[in-house]
This record gives structure tokens, sequence and C-alpha cells, in this order.
């Protein structure tokens, strides 16, 4: 029953991290129309900082030492997005998709060839549970504390995103996705517009990445490689590049997909790793615009109210 | 104002103008007329920033614009209607507009510039809230205008307005243009293929052959010229 109950918590809460991965993945390649590969390396920083910062204050209290841990995971992939985003996001298309997925692996390679000592190099390393103590017995509340965590995070990273989309300064973003040169003819600086959209992209990954070395009391390289890249795209594609509320059906779809394959018998528990590239590969050909396209579930209840049953 | 002297541009290897010479005036009407591949649109799109002379020198007020990227162009005054109005389609006609106002920090100044452009155009006051996308193909280039109006420019250039629009409206567009020169003062350099309707808005205009100037005069002389009137106006 518990181990159930367990199952089906820790399912909600990486939904919850992917959803929020793939809102911020979606400002930037959906919203914004760049190409970016990379965002794994945000959410790897991201947790790192936070690793880092429970590693080595732990005399704060505990609670509090969590809510800066996350603050400082948002800063460091900010400030990553920002160094970055300038040079970068004057390539474009492919060039600027070589360029970020080249930063996303550097991360990862980075910390995988730094000695044990520091962040635990290759091997990890534990990060201390600093919310509450977790056991075996306190599994279950600790699982439901984080999930309710990792929900407010999501209500506020996608409410923050809608009102910024809705804002003067995100109808910018929007016009210089559509039309760079017709923006900028208009005064517009391409340029800043997108750094903006790219800091604040990295910054939620940063987030996620905290939340995430948090919830798993432990981090390693492997855990931000390439693959988890395909599967915040994928999470993208599905829910609909430029629809926020399609990121978390489509992180829903994902996620339960790779976890419940992960219950059957190891010969079918693998292949994951080949549906999922593949079922991106035939959405792109089939379904560019996901299952949402650009709307919003809101929109759609409004449509659905209005047409005659 | 705005002088082109001795301007020589590339696309790659190809040479798309030679030796372009080019002055408009303070409170000018001055068009530019030619055949397709002249290379109208790219003087415009070289003045505006969007390519650099490869020889030559671009001057605005005296102030050398080779060296400016398009958004800082704007800021001096110079506003490009660049050609097939590249509106933005999901947008609202209001927004775009706003997007126009991009430089204008002061919320009422804003206002005033939206309230001229709506005196100007009526037709997108009715069409404010509408997706910029489901215009009609002149309200899309009166959209194009009165964005780029809403930086207050004292220079207009206007890459053919006239494409792909009914004649009837057409005329409507025009005598904005005219109104716009008349009322706020601004200076505008029209290109056009529409050489007859042209001709009869502006004070001067020049004549564009594969990248060079071919003839510059009064277009009430341009209008007699017995080349342009065999091959603009026949
Ligand atoms: N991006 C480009 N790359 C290469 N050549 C180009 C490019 N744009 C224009 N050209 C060439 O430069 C020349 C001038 O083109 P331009 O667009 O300025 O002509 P135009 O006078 O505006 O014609 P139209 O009336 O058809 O708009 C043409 O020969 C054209 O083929
Ligand atoms: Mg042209």
């Amino acid at each position: 029953m518990s181990g159930e109950l367990l199952f089906w918590l820790n399912l909600l809460v990486t939904v919850g991290i992917y959803t929020l991965l793939a809102v911020s993945l979606n400002l930037i390649n959906g919203h914004a129309g760049m190409f970016h590969l990379g965002h794994h390396g945000f959410w790897a920083l991201g947790a790192y900082a936070a690793t880092w910062l429970t590693l080595n204050a732990a005399s704060l209290p505990g609670p509090l030492l969590y809510v800066l841990s996350l603050l400082l995971a948002m800063a460091v992939a900010a400030i990553g997005g920002l160094t970055i985003g300038i040079p970068c996001l004057r390539l474009r298309g492919d060039y600027l998709a070589i360029a970020t997925l080249g930063f996303g692996e550097i991360v990862r390679i980075a910390v995988q060839n730094s000695p044990h000592d520091f962040l635990g190099g290759s091997l990890g390393t534990k990060v201390p549970r600093v919310l509450m103590e977790v056991t075996r017995t306190t599994q279950v509340p600790f699982r439901f504390l984080t999930l309710a965590i990792v929900a407010v995070a999501c209500a506020a990273a996608i409410l923050v995103f809608r009102n910024f989309l809705r804002s003067l300064p995100g109808r910018r973003l929007l016009a210089v996705a559509q039309d760079e040169t017709a923006a900028g003819l208009l005064g517009i600086d391409p340029t800043r517009s997108k750094v903006l959209a790219f800091v604040m992209g990295s910054a939620v990954a940063g987030l996620a990445g905290g939340l995430y070395a948090h919830y798993m009391g432990g981090i390693n390289p492997l855990n931000f490689n390439f693959m988890e890249m395909v599967k915040m795209f994928l999470v993208i594609v599905l829910g609909g590049m430029g629809s926020l509320s399609g990121c978390v059906i489509g992180a829903f779809l994902v996620v339960a997909t790779e976890q419940l394959l992960n219950r059957a018998p190891e010969a079918i528990a693998s292949w994951w790793q080949v549906l999922f590239p593949l079922i991106l590969a035939l959405m792109i050909v089939f379904r560019p615009q996901g299952i949402f396209g650009r709307k919003e579930i809101t929109d759609m209840i409004r449509a659905w109210r209005r047409s005659p049953a | 104002m705005l002088v082109l002297e001795g301007v020589d541009v590339f696309y790659g290897r190809i040479q798309a103008l030679h030796g372009l010479n080019l002055h408009v005036d303070d409170g000018e009407i001055v068009t530019l007329i030619g055949c397709n591949g002249a290379g109208k649109s790219t003087t415009l799109r070289t003045i505006s920033g969007l390519l650099r002379p490869r020889r030559g020198g671009v001057t605005f007020d005296g102030k050398d614009l080779a060296a400016l990227p398009p958004n800082r162009i704007v800021q001096l005054g110079l506003s490009h209607v660049p050609e097939g109005r590249r509106i933005f389609t999901n947008l609202t006609v209001r927004e775009n507009l706003d997007m126009g106002a991009y430089l204008v920090r002061d919320p009422k100044a804003r206002r005033e510039r939206l309230d001229r452009v709506f005196a100007l155009f009526p037709r997108l006051e009715e069409r404010m809230d509408q997706p910029g996308g489901t215009l009609s193909g002149g309200e899309q280039q009166m959209l194009a205008i009165g964005r780029a109006l809403m930086s207050r420019p004292r220079m207009l250039l206007l890459d053919e307005p006239s494409l792909g629009i009914a004649p009837i409206l057409v005329k409507e567009i025009f005598d904005e243009i005219a109104r716009i020169n008349r009322e706020e003062g601004t200076t505008i350099l029209l290109v056009e293929q529409n050489a007859n309707l042209a001709l009869h808005r502006a004070t001067r205009g020049y004549v564009l052959e594969t990248g060079r100037i071919v003839l510059e005069d009064d277009t009430k002389n341009l209008l007699q010229n017995p080349q342009v009137k065999e091959a603009y106006l026949g």
C-alpha cells in the first residue's frame, strides 16, 4: 500500500520538476523561438549550486538553508544564462543549437572530471537533508511536503511567465520571435529581448535543479545527461511549443510513461530510451504544433463552453 | 538631412548598388522609382542599417549611420517601413502599434501618438483588438505605416506601400502619406514601382536602373521626360 503511494508521489514530484523544466524551456524555444538544446546544463548548475550551499552552510537552520539554496540555484543558473546568452544569442538556428548543446554537455563533463572532493566529481554527492529528517517511516510525509513545494513552484512559474508574456516586454519578445528584422526596425533590441527570456528560463531551470537535489538527497553528473534534454524537448513538443499549460500535460505523459515502463521487466524497461526519441521524431514530422499548439487550457475551456453542445 | 555618397553594396559577390549618390532634404517627399531588381529595397535597407555599404557614406543630419545597428538608427528619428509590411500577425493591432512606440517612454506621449495614428487611419481604431494577421492587405499596410509613425520619426522610408493593394485603397494610403508629410512635417523617401502615382505625390524623384541612378530631377520634369514616359509611365 505504502509502496504504491510512494510510487505515485514520486511520479507526481517528478512531473512537477519536469513541468518547471518544460515551461522554462518553452519560454526560450516556444515563445522566443530560439533553438536551445542546453537546458540540462542550467538544471545541473542549479542542482550543484543548491548542493554546494547545503554542504557548506550546515550551521544554518534547515528550512532557511533550503530556501537560500533554492535562491542561489536560481541566481547561479541565471548568471550562467546571461554569460552564455550574450555571445550565443547572436547566433541563429542550428548554430545556436550547437552552441547551447555544447554548453549543456560541458557543465556535465566538467563536474564528471572534477576531483572527488569537489562536489563528488564523477561519483556524485549526497545532499544533506535540511527540510526534514527522511527515514523509511517519514518518506511519505517528506514526499507530500516536497510535492506541495514543487506544486507551488510550478504555479508560481506559470503565473510569472503568463504575466510576463502579456506585458509589454513579453509582447516585444513575441514580436522579436516572429520577425526579428521588423522588430529591430522599430527600435527594439532583439538581443536584449532574447537574453531576458534566456535568463528567466535558465533561472527557473536552476530552481528545478535545486528542488531536485533536495528531493533526491544526492546527485550525480549523469542525472543531467543529454537524454534529459531529449525528454524536456519531448514534453514541450507534446504539450505544444508556446503553450504553458500544455507543459503540465506533456510532463505527465512523459514522466508517467517512463516510470510505468521502469516497473516492467528489465527487457522492456530500457525501451523508453528508444521510445522517446522516436515519439519526438514522429511528433515533429506529423504534428509539429504539439497536441495543444499555442493554445492554453483556459482558452480551450472557454471555446468549449461557447460552442453549442 | 539624409545623404548617400558613392555607396556600393554587395550581396556576397554580387554588387547591387554602384556608387549611389542620393540626398533628401528636410520636409521633402522624394521618390525612388525603378523596375524589379533595380536595387530600390537595397537602398532603403542600407539606409536603415540592415545592410552595410562596402564603400561610401550614409549620413543622417551629419551623423554617420554606417556603424549603427537598425535599432539605434531608429532612435535618431529615421523609420523604415519594409517591403511586404511585416506586421506581427499574432499580436493585436493595438499591440503592433505599442511595439512601434518602444522608444516613447512617457505614457502620455504614447497615448497622443496612438490618437494621432487613429486619426490618420480610423480603420485601425475599429480593429484595435483584432490580431494583425486578420486584417486585409490594405489595412496591414496602414498598420505598418501607423506602427512606424508611433515613434514620431522625422523621416519615413516607405518600401512599395502600394504592393498588392486594391487601387482605391492605394489612393487612400497615398493621400495619408501626403498628409503625414504636410501635417507632421515628416520627410519621406518613397520607393515605388507605381511610378505614375509616386511622381504625382513627390517633389523630387530618382530613377534607379541596375543599381545606378540614371536620372534625378523635379517630378514635374520627370513626368515630361520621354525616357521616363516610355519606361515607367507607358
Ligand atoms: N538577400 C539577397 N541576396 C542576394 N541577392 C539579393 C538579395 N536581395 C536582393 N538581391 C539582388 O539585389 C538586386 C536588387 O534587389 P532589390 O530587392 O533591392 O530590388 P528592388 O528594386 O527592391 O526590386 P522590387 O521592385 O522587385 O522590390 C536584385 O538583383 C536582387 O536579385
Ligand atoms: Mg523591393
